[in-house]
């Protein structure tokens, strides 16, 4: 019996049950709820562990943090050519990450994907918080931060307002905008389970705060008649703002006239680059979640060998972007364009373009093969270089364009100070601190959506194969 | 009393009336200048209770802790009569002089209220034409110097001028001068040689010696012996169709640079296609701004110039078949040895440029550096004489110059062999710094330690004030009375524009301190040059004394006096490697190592900042096994130095030059910028001669405004940003027949059209700017004037380095051809102004917008600091203040000062806005000047005509290389260097439209040696 239901799941993933394991609806809400229930003496001793490692890296970029502004914009190393550097690198790396959660959510949820249930919360999670790292650089890039809100349109007595042809002003409006929906949308997704929290708790103030939490959450038919449109709708609001925010978030550079920024594939790139990326930090941290809390039964390998997929298609898809920026650059015949393509290739700057392309179009390819997508180690170092690939790519982006534009004489070389390092390991403080304490004290995985995909949610079904 | 002085006004006032009110002393003592009674208790006069007392104490709190919120309280008191020439706001211009080694420039000073603030041109004297060099103009940081000395010195200790005079009046100076020594600086002043006249004739037994590191003195004597009678060589480019310079750098370092400039850029300016140039030849060992300028250049080893000019006095002599011109007798030439060419130089070469120059006769001129030794110099002459050129109407012209002295290293040789036999007792040096500058050899600081008194007046307490006993503070040009002369002889005027900033005396006031009479400098200075007030009127209002130039004696070659000169010292060739030692394009001898434009001005070729190196050729350092910021150990009969490697292509090989003036402690800026070279320079070979170089470990990070990457092997590097159409050019011959199409490389004029209705800018004042790129010699005085004028604060080596340079104008360099010998082509880049500014699209907040008579703006305190209009600048124009560099610069915190205690902030212009850190600046076109001269036409009522407004780069610019104005009025200068067919934009396909645009560059190469 084993050997031939591992031969059909050889012959058709799809066939695979999204649960697997001995469950029923008790031990679904037993499994995933236990993780955030644990009294707090109880917590593993290995959480406190990685806390206290995130907590001081994040605790090191607030204090960098000070440093900047108590120094200037100089503590970074940027300079005359290279006005932006591993900031707006960061930047466009955390948002990039921040577009599978709602991918997953959103865009499976309306193509009706339902092996997305058990993965999307996390990685809805993981988006607020990536997208709350990107939201910490553009506000400490500029250079005079206590005027940083002259970007928003606010009424003044001097009738100022912002430049609304500056793509800079687009992405303010952007990012804030997904933020601000993918927010609502994690949070309506959690109400089923916040009341599932609450009634399960044994200790008064776990009812009071997950009671809030829950708004009242009853499980009636209305309940759950509203929320499923309310779900739908911000599904539906929340799909185009994954194509949006980073098609904006390209347009900074696309709207510009810098040769290697200028350039119309940048929206689609970007996207697919973002999709990638988060996809790939979706398996890394999946992974370890899994294995921690012993999830297996629901993150399983077919939920990983599905993201394997998608970062090949998507990771092809970034390597036909390069190929095609360079195609366009001979095209155009501008030697300013080629020059930058062909400097990136060659120049000062050689060995973080081939960095990007190694880990981004060829070690995906491994892909191609079943045991791979299908092997925790791989997947976990896989996803990693393609992180790694991704910040790269933003790096050979953002300074490489920048350093040898229009005239040679102002061209330069970018060199990172010890802050600009310590900023971005410690947005990884600031986010590993975010996500630890969601999985400290939020169900890790949607217990309503994956109850709806076990086979005891549709009796109809169960009934017609007798 | 110093210390009172120090005290704030704010600071004494408060306690001094809280002590009274505590003491319970009479009000009717109290101070005037503070209220009595802060708080106004009134009643019970002279007690105070608990209550009142508390409340005084908070108050007074209170208060000095508002002081120290905001900047310090100073108190400000008006005018209680007005002087009418005074206007607050409004600046005052006088003319003055300022001087260089003999060298003056007339200049028109920017004061406002009182306080010196610009340098700036002063046309109608001879030495300045109407430009100034950035020399001058940084001579207004020197004045705010805060590491200036404020008082006298004794033995390193503080003092005072009753204690100096009371110390010199109790040792006097034997009757006769005997055992009294005065060394002064080399000078060309009537008042000074009148004081000298009356120093001999007083004490005759004393010993005098002028000198000064870099000096023309070779250049005299060599022509001295070859007329046979001391008399000096002037120059007049002016006519000039043919000029050879061998190792002179005369458009930058050499005496007059500023008039030969003016004089060798009109003699390039072409306005049509029928205008002719004159063609330059130049030979020299390393890059110099004239090498830049050359038609034809040769790489020639600074020893191997005598050979180069015996071949070229051979050929003149003796012309080849095809030179076409008449054979020259050329006076002494058979004690002219025969040396072979250098490397670098062929017959054919030899034989052009002697063809071109008979050729041009009288308007030929050959000129000599320096650095060559009076022998190469006597024979110059020789040239020059046999060429015609020192006729009546010939570019050369010789004077004789009696208000002169040269520096003399015989002089001071003799002088330090007296101060040795112990035969000098007093020694008095009014000016020069030989401790750090004479020859290694001389051992000058064990000599000076012999002497019993010793005394040193200079600008700063320097390497030879550390050996004196007495230290005195100098008076700058700026702060005191002179009367130097032009080397045509013309007498300027130098008036002080503020009263001496510290304890400080003039050299003329020194030298008559000696002489016993402690007259003023105006009184010295009226007695000399401005006998009736008519005349002291018109010198002090034009800066000039007009008919004052010397007569042209002509002069003819003494052939044997030349002979005896040739015997005496022959010409030699060079030694197998050498080195070359000369002032530094920036620091000069030293004198500016503590002012920080200066150290941050980009060297002209190396663009080089904030220090000093070892500079070789590629193939020299190929040869060495070094490359850039390696260590090398440069080793010559004085020492042996360690320096950092910089590779210049186009520097001679076998060869070394190291600039002098860098490596001094003078105080917070000089600290640690570059090495200290003289001990390098020896007596017999002071600019140079036999050396060796060898590598060593480390390397020693330099920091420069273009980064060397660009010029490496990157071949791949070299093509992708060699074809860029950035300089336009052509040869003259091509130009005058095909115009506008014969300009290389081609450039891609777009004829899209906007997409939609673009703002037409055709109502009132348009400005823009043209800068001619064929008479721009890259000498790098408008950036200079802009940072002057446009309050651009120093950033520092570190920061220098990452490339947060704020200069708003820069000048490109680039190189043309192959890596070991090529061409320079410069390029000043200011803000475009574009009609359609990529930065104005991109800013999110409109910090940068149009204003309607086309200028790019920035709004300061609108910008937040995005950077991305800097990012979107494809010029690279934007400069951003990553830190307070204003506040924090490196001159500042010196002696425990602040931003707001230093005198630094007196350089600053009060028209234009200090930019805070955080903030995009740029060049403006000089907002301030237009908004100035609109209100005056306003008030005129009337149009603003051309002229009304120029930029500080294009007052400055010696060469007239930067046109502005109105593009409007088709009349203007400006309009029509645009309607000129060399007139071309930056990257017109980026459709900018660019208001500032170029017209290319003219080459003018000799057709025997084109190809």
């Amino acid at each position: 019996m084993a050997e031939m239901a591992e031969m059909a799941a050889a012959t058709d993933t799809t066939q695979e049950p999204l649960v697997q394991g001995n469950h029923d609806f008790h031990s679904v809400s037993d499994t995933i709820g236990r993780i955030a229930e644990q009294e707090l003496a109880k917590t593993p001793i290995g959480w406190y562990v990685a806390f206290t490692i995130s907590a001081s890296v994040a605790g090191l970029l607030g204090l960098q943090i000070f440093w900047l502004f108590w120094k200037g914009t100089g503590v970074w190393g940027l300079n005359n050519p290279a006005g932006w550097g591993w900031a707006i690198v960061n930047f466009v790396f955390w948002v990039g990450i921040g577009h599978a959660g709602t991918l997953i959510s959103a865009i499976l949820f309306l193509l009706r994907q339902q092996w997305r249930t058990s993965i999307n919360r996390a990685a809805e999670a993981m988006t607020l918080f990536a997208v709350v790292c990107a939201l910490v650089f553009p506000g400490i890039h500029v250079g005079r931060v206590w005027a940083v809100y002259y970007l928003f349109p606010l009424p003044n007595q001097m009738a100022m307002w912002p430049n609304f042809r500056s793509p800079l002003l687009w992405d303010v409006f952007a990012v804030n905008t997904y933020f601000t929906v993918s927010l609502l949308f994690w949070y309506v997704g959690l109400i089923p389970d916040w009341a599932t929290m609450r009634d399960r708790a044994t200790n008064r103030w776990r009812q009071i705060i997950y009671g809030l939490l829950a708004l009242g959450w009853r499980s009636s038919n209305r309940h759950w008649s509203n929320y499923e449109k309310a779900y739908l709708i911000l599904a539906g609001i929340a799909t185009p703002l994954v194509l949006s925010v980073h098609t904006v978030v390209s347009f900074d550079f696309a709207v510009s006239i810098l040769p290697g920024w200028h350039t119309t594939i940048f929206p689609p790139y970007f996207v697919a680059g973002a999709i990638f990326s988060g996809f790939a930090m979706v398996i890394t941290l999946m992974v370890v979640v899994r294995w921690i809390y012993g999830l297996q039964s629901f993150i399983t390998m077919r939920h990983l060998d599905n993201m394997a997929k998608i970062i090949m298609l998507t990771g092809m898809l970034v390597g036909y972007a390069y190929s095609c920026e360079f195609f366009i650059a001979w095209y155009s015949g501008s030697p300013y364009e080629s020059g930058i393509f062909l400097l990136r290739a060659s120049d000062q700057y050689a060995w973080a373009y081939w960095i990007m392309v190694t880990c981004n179009v060829i070690i995906p390819q491994v892909f191609w093969f079943r045991f791979a997508r299908r092997n925790l180690v791989i997947l976990f170092v896989v996803s990693i270089f393609v992180n790694i690939g991704m910040w790269f790519e933003r790096f050979v982006i953002t300074i490489t364009s920048l350093s040898q534009d229009y005239m040679p004489s102002s061209w330069d070389y970018f060199s990172p100070t010890i802050i600009d390092v310590g900023m971005f390991v410690g947005s990884f403080g600031l986010f590993f601190t975010l996500f630890l304490l969601f999985l400290r004290f939020v169900p890790v995985i949607a217990i309503a959506e994956v109850k709806g995909v076990m086979p005891e949610a549709d009796p109809h079904n169960y009934h017609d194969e007798h | 009393m110093s210390s009172m002085n120090q005290e704030s006004p704010a600071k004494t006032t408060l306690w001094r009336a809280a002590d009274d009110a505590l003491s319970g002393q009479d009000r009717s003592v109290a101070t005037p200048t503070g209220p009595a009674d802060p708080i106004g208790s009134g009643d019970n006069a002279g007690e105070i209770d608990r209550r009142s007392f508390m409340k005084l104490m908070g108050a007074s709190m209170g208060l000095a802790g508002l002081t120290s919120c905001r900047r310090p309280v100073q108190t400000i008191v008006p005018y209680s009569t007005q002087p009418p020439e005074y206007v607050p706001g409004k600046p005052v211009y006088f003319a003055t002089t300022l001087t260089r080694d003999g060298e003056a420039v007339g200049v028109l000073v920017e004061s406002h209220e009182g306080r010196p603030t610009k340098i700036e041109p002063n046309p109608s004297h001879p030495g300045s034409a109407g430009g100034v060099s950035s020399f001058e103009l940084a001579s207004i940081l020197t004045l705010a110097d805060p590491d200036r000395p404020r008082d006298v010195t004794y033995t390193g200790g503080d003092s005072t001028w009753d204690a100096f005079l009371e110390d010199w009046r109790a040792h006097p100076v034997a009757p006769n001068g005997l055992g009294l020594a005065v060394l002064v600086d080399p000078y060309h002043s009537a008042a000074i040689q009148a004081e000298m006249v009356k120093l001999k004739a007083k004490y005759p037994a004393a010993i005098t010696a002028a000198w000064a590191p870099v000096s023309d003195s070779n250049i005299h004597d060599g022509q001295k012996a070859a007329m046979g009678k001391a008399v000096r060589g002037v120059p007049d480019l002016t006519d000039a169709k043919v000029i050879l310079a061998l190792d002179s750098d005369f458009l930058h370092l050499e005496t007059d640079a500023v008039r030969h400039t003016k004089a060798f850029a009109d003699g390039r300016r072409v306005h049509g296609r029928k205008d002719a140039m004159n063609r330059l030849y130049v030979a020299e060992h390393s890059f110099s701004v004239t090498g830049g300028m050359a038609d034809h250049r040769v790489r020639v080893r600074r020893s191997d110039i005598p050979a180069v000019v015996a071949a070229l006095a051979r050929r003149l002599a003796a012309p080849k078949s095809g030179d076409g011109f008449t054979p020259k007798r050329i006076p002494g030439l058979a004690a002219i040895p025969e040396l072979p060419l250098p490397a670098g130089v062929t017959d054919t070469w030899i034989g052009a440029v002697a063809a071109d120059l008979a050729q041009a006769g009288k308007h030929s001129v050959v000129l000599a550096g320096r650095g060559q030794s009076a022998s190469v110099h006597a024979v110059i002459a020789a040239l020059n004489d046999a060429l015609g050129n020192a006729a009546q109407d010939g570019t050369l012209s010789y004077v004789e110059a009696p208000d002169a002295r040269d520096s003399s290293l015989t002089e001071l040789t003799g002088l330090v062999t007296a101060m040795n036999s112990g035969a000098i007792t007093t020694l008095v040096i009014v000016g020069p710094n030989p401790v750090l500058t004479a020859p290694a050899d001389l051992k000058f600081a064990e000599a000076l330690e012999k002497i019993e008194h010793s005394v040193h007046l200079s600008h700063y307490y320097d390497e030879t004030s550390e050996f004196c006993k007495w230290h005195l503070p100098r008076s700058l040009e700026l702060e005191c009375w002179g009367t130097p002369r032009t080397t045509d002889g013309t007498i300027g005027i130098t008036q002080p524009l503020i009263a001496p900033l510290h304890h400080s005396i003039s050299e003329l006031e020194a030298l008559s301190l000696l002489l016993g009479n402690a007259e003023s400098g105006y009184e010295l200075c009226r007695a000399t040059v401005g006998k009736n007030d008519a005349a002291w009127k018109s010198i002090l209002h034009n800066g000039v004394a007009e008919g004052t130039k010397y007569g042209d004696p002509y002069a003819s070659i003494n052939e044997t006096s030349l002979t005896a000169q040739l015997k005496r010292q022959t010409l030699t060739a060079g030694p197998d490697f050498e080195i070359a030692l000369a002032a530094s394009p920036t620091l000069y001898d030293g004198r500016f190592a503590n002012n920080g434009w200066m150290q941050e001005l980009p060297s002209p070729v190396t663009k080089l900042v904030w220090d000093n190196a070892a500079i070789v050729s590629p193939a020299t350092a190929r040869d060495l096994g070094v490359s850039q910021e390696d260590l090398v150990t440069v080793t010559t009969a004085g020492t042996t130095l360690t320096l950092p490697v910089f590779v210049l292509p186009g520097h001679s090989d076998k060869s070394v030059s190291v600039d002098l003036g860098f490596g001094r402690n003078l105080g917070a800026v000089a600290e640690g910028a570059g090495v200290n070279a003289y001990p390098l320079a020896t007596s017999a070979a002071y600019s140079g001669g036999k050396a060796k170089v060898t590598k060593t470990s480390g390397t020693y990070p330099l920091s420069t405004t273009q980064k060397h990457h660009n010029m490496d092997g990157n071949e791949l590097v070299k093509k992708i940003s060699g074809d860029r159409p950035l300089i336009l050019e052509a040869d003259l011959l091509n130009f005058a027949e095909k115009g506008e199409s014969a300009l290389t490389p081609p450039v891609h004029n777009p004829t899209v059209g906007a997409l939609w209705k673009e703002h037409e800018y055709t109502e009132g004042n348009q400005w823009g700017m043209a800068i001619d790129l064929n008479v721009c010699t890259g000498c790098n005085a408008c950036v200079t004037a802009c940072q002057s004028e446009n309050n651009i604060p120093v950033v520092g080596k570190e920061n220098a380095g990452y490339g947060r340079e704020l200069h708003w104008i820069r000048t490109d360099r680039y190189f043309k051809g192959d890596e070991d010998d090529p061409e320079l082509r410069v390029q000043p880049v200011p803000c475009m102004h574009c009609e359609m500014a990529p930065c104005e699209q991109v800013c999110p907040v409109g910090a940068t917008s149009h204003t309607k008579d086309g200028l790019n703006a920035m709004t300061y305190n609108r910008c937040i600091g995005t950077r991305y209009c800097a990012n979107n600048c494809p010029y690279k124009v934007r400069r951003f203040n990553f830190f307070n560099f204003t506040k924090n610069g490196p001159e500042t915190n010196v002696r425990g000062e602040t931003a707001e205690t230093t005198t630094q902030k007196l350089s600053q212009n009060p028209d234009v806005t200090v930019r805070f850190r955080g903030v995009m600046e740029k060049c403006t076109y000089c907002v301030q000047r237009i908004s100035q001269a609109r209100i005056s036409a306003k008030v005129d009522g009337r149009a603003l005509k051309d002229g009304d407004v120029t930029t500080a780069c294009q007052q400055a610019c010696p060469a007239g290389a930067i046109a502005f104005g109105d593009i409007n009025d088709k009349t203007s200068h400006v309009s029509a260097w645009k309607a000129n067919e060399r007139n071309y934009a930056l990257l017109p396909e980026l459709l900018t439209r660019p208001r500032t645009t170029y017209m290319a560059r003219l080459r003018n190469p000799n057709p025997r040696l084109n190809g």
